[in-house]
């Protein structure tokens, strides 16, 4: 084009030639190559025309744009913000024509001292990144990143910087960037899911972590982390084939051994992960988290299968390895009854908690971890303070309105009358499969299923949550619905429970939040069993408030709070006793079954309409693994030192008070 | 150079940074003519700035460079400016076969065209 018009403009007086090229003439774009090395090529004719028209009266100029139109993620996005807008750039290159000016660079685009500007900047945050001075690289990643806003690369730098300096929110936006400009970054999918994970949000961090395993299949961590949040969500099956993915994709690495470990825990092979884990934990390096997630998986299966000397020597190496997590401290203390002789114990936990820059979920547990020390220790004053403590932090992140879950309990009360089971007979089946144990946390439904589960014919289904999971409208699901669904439901919760313990005649479920959702359970299921557990109300609340939990309610963090659901349960529960048949639901009272275990044994066995075994009296050797916060004392011969536990908290028991 | 009286072709001025510059330089009291391969969004420019000159043509195309030129100079034969701001930008993956094969099928094309030829296979300098 040039060539064509160059013979008119030379005969023009004060004719000129502009070029338009970008910044990808000095620093390509690694997904524009083309573009890129048309951008160089601009710039390199640009040159040389010049200086061939030196002796004419044609003048070359170049106008190298900060960015390309094309290249940014979105037009309306805040990126945009931070490049300079059209309008001032036009401006700026009308100015430099005027001045004569023949290389237009405003803004960013400063030729090759820009690109010069780019890589020094990210040459000084990886001597920093070196060094483990993450904080302080994320100011020289942050000039590079202004200076190439559209660079991948430089932008994922940033995000991973940040994410090493547990700067969460920054490091999404840099790894969404990075996403918008370069959709198959498959490292950026998996460090956002990193970030996400550790910002709660499990969900989109699942959907990032697939989107890496899709993209860089060989990377086993993408899959082990998959795998770690479908395992959180009890996703077992899910969880094993991600983890059995993870394997195959590093077969020999720790990590690959780790995760083949926790595939055959999820698939409840404890016995086979025993030898992974083990060779995972020789293969790791000391400083390598895998080695401490290694070890900490081995600890839970030993916790898990009642090994407690193997449990806390495992719990100690991780604690000498792993200093920092709070989590680990809670774990020891919860598996031994602490005496004067752990003093160091608990002096290792207080000093801990005054480390500072300690993040409030690690102080937490912390403090619940030594509240129950000091209530080993009988220093009930000290054990308090550090409970209050710990709730203060989780009461942060709780939900609970008391008049709305009143409101919600009448609901369900006006609902499920009498009349209502009359009328929806025929919704029923007369499976004698479901055992359910309710109650209260903390009100002995792990010690009932214990004893129930102890017994040749009946299965342990643990706290499966099928109910809450599948009657989330509460009163509100309509006869219609109810009835289109009703096969369904009852189909899937047997074939849950069937899963669990396929000969077995009696399976249980001590999902303790079931009591809200009896009257769907009833209708569906007339001749399922129901064992209500009961224990001192101001027993049972502080209990849960001094229980760190794997899942939340809302109510467990606030004196008031755990009175306000206490009460509604128990008027819930009156009205269940009321219209229930009485031969499908039992009470049993903790401090009752702790004393008389043998009556109470007897009386549960017969409830269930089996005949009496005696391995029912020793439900410490049950062998099936346990899952709750009641792990240790499961495994204890029954003990009752939890009854009337109260007492020693008299003087602080606030609103609990009412309940007594 | 002043930046007043001129007349000033702009190949590729119909969206984005071309189209901003010939809004700049019309309001700076300058003849100005834009190109466009696509005569819709020819039209919509010339709606939105109603003294802009437009003409259809594929500055790609050595063909349409010529008729371009020769319509140009009859028309507007003070022309003094010619801004060159036409590309296309592509994602090609440099490890891909496929796309390979067709950027160097595009390039040996090219190639037939002439001296200059490879490089307008990239862009129309």
């Amino acid at each position: 084009m040039v060539a064509r018009f160059l013979p008119h403009l030379k005969r023009m007086p004060g004719a000129a030639v502009v070029h338009v090229s970008s910044v990808r003439a000095f620093a390509p774009l690694p997904s524009s190559p083309i573009h890129s090395a048309t951008m160089a090529a601009i710039n390199s004719f640009s040159r040389s025309l010049r200086a061939q028209l030196k002796e004419t009266s044609v003048k070359v100029f170049e106008l190298v744009s900060p960015v390309v139109d094309a290249e940014l993620p979105h037009p309306q996005s805040p990126e945009m913000a931070r490049v300079m807008k059209l309008g001032e750039l036009v401006r700026q290159f009308l100015e430099g024509i005027e001045k004569d000016q023949f290389e237009i660079r405003p803004g960013q685009a400063d030729g090759p001292q820009f690109m010069s500007r780019v890589a020094t900047a990210v040459r000084t945050a990886q001597d920093l990144i070196s060094t483990r001075r993450y904080a302080e690289a994320i100011a020289p990643l942050s000039q590079a990143a202004q200076l190439a806003p559209t660079d991948p690369a430089v932008l994922y730098q940033l995000g991973h910087v940040c994410l090493l300096a547990r700067r969460l929110p920054e490091a999404a936006t840099w790894f969404r960037r990075t996403i918008a400009i370069s959709p198959t970054a498959a490292r950026a999918h998996f460090d956002l899911g990193a970030v996400l994970v550790q910002t709660g949000d499990e969900d989109g961090a699942l959907e990032c972590l697939r989107c890496a395993t899709v993209l860089e299949p060989k990377h086993a961590e993408s899959h082990g982390r998959a795998g770690d949040i479908l395992r959180r969500k009890n996703a077992l099956q899910d969880a094993a084939s991600y983890y059995e993915r993870a394997f195959e994709a590093a077969p020999g690495t720790a990590y690959g051994l780790l995760c083949k470990g926790k595939a055959l825990v999820a698939l409840e092979r404890v016995s086979e992960a025993e030898a992974y884990l083990k060779e995972a934990i020789a293969r790791a390096a000391s400083d390598d988290r895998t080695r401490v997630e290694a070890e900490y998986a081995l600890g839970d299966t030993f916790l898990q299968a009642g090994r407690f000397d193997e449990a806390r020597a495992s719990f100690e190496r991780l604690i000498e390895l792993a200093p920092g997590d709070a989590t680990l401290h809670l774990s020891l203390v919860r598996i031994k009854n602490i005496t004067e002789e752990d003093r160091p114990i608990v002096k290792r936990l207080l000093d801990r908690l005054d480390a500072p820059g300690l993040p409030e979920r690690q102080r937490m547990t912390l403090h619940f971890a030594a509240g129950k020390a000091f209530d080993d220790l009988r220093d009930y004053g000290s054990a308090i303070e550090h409970f209050d403590a710990a709730n203060r932090i989780r009461r942060k992140t709780r939900s609970f309105d008391a008049a709305e879950h009143a409101r919600r309990i009448d609901e369900l009360i006006a609902r499920f009358s009498r009349d209502f089971f009359l009328e929806n007979a025929a919704l029923g089946n007369d499976d004698e499969t479901p055992v359910l144990v309710l109650g209260m946390p903390r009100s002995g439904t792990t010690l009932v299923e214990r004893i129930l589960s102890s017994h040749p014919r009946v299965g342990g289904g643990g706290e499966r949550g099928f109910w809450s999971n599948n009657a989330p409208a509460w009163a509100n699901v309509g006869t219609r619905e109810l009835v289109a669904r009703a096969d369904g439901l009852r189909e899937d919760y047997l074939c849950l429970l069937r899963s669990i313990a396929p000969d077995a005649l009696r399976v249980t479920d001590k999902t303790t939040a079931n009591f809200l959702y009896l009257g769907l359970v009833h209708t569906l299921f007339p001749k399922a069993r129901i064992v209500h557990c009961r224990r001192n109300p101001v027993d049972t609340c502080l209990s849960i408030y001094a229980t760190q939990f794997g899942q939340t309610w809302g109510f467990e963090s606030d004196r008031g709070d755990l009175a306000a659901y206490y009460r509604q349960y128990l008027r819930l529960m009156d009205h269940w006793r009321r219209v229930l048949p009485s031969d499908r639901l039992l009470d049993v009272d903790y401090e009752e079954a702790v004393v008389a275990s043998e009556a109470t044994a007897r009386r549960l066995v017969a409830f269930c309409g089996l005949e009496w075994d005696p391995a029912c009296l020793h439900p410490e050797r049950n062998p099936d693994r346990i899952r709750t916060a009641s792990v240790w004392q499961a495994r204890q011969p029954i003990y009752d030192s939890s009854v009337e536990r109260w007492r020693n908290y008299e003087p602080w028991l606030g609103e609990l008070r009412e309940l007594l | 150079m002043k930046l007043d009286g001129n007349t000033i072709l702009i190949a590729g001025g119909t969206s984005g940074m071309g189209l901003e510059l010939a809004k700049e330089l019309l309001n700076r009291n300058n003849t100005v003519i834009v190109t466009g391969r696509d005569a819709a969004r020819l039209a919509q420019a010339k709606d939105q700035l109603p003294q802009l000159h437009t003409i259809q043509s594929d500055v790609s195309r050595i063909e349409d460079v010529d008729t371009l030129f020769t319509r140009v100079t009859t028309e507007f034969p003070a022309l003094n400016i010619v801004v060159n701001n036409a590309s296309v930008r592509r994602t090609i993956d440099l490890q891909n076969e496929r796309q390979n094969l067709e950027s160097s099928r595009a390039r040996s094309t090219s190639t037939s065209r002439g001296r200059y030829g490879w490089l307008r296979g990239f862009f129309p300098i």
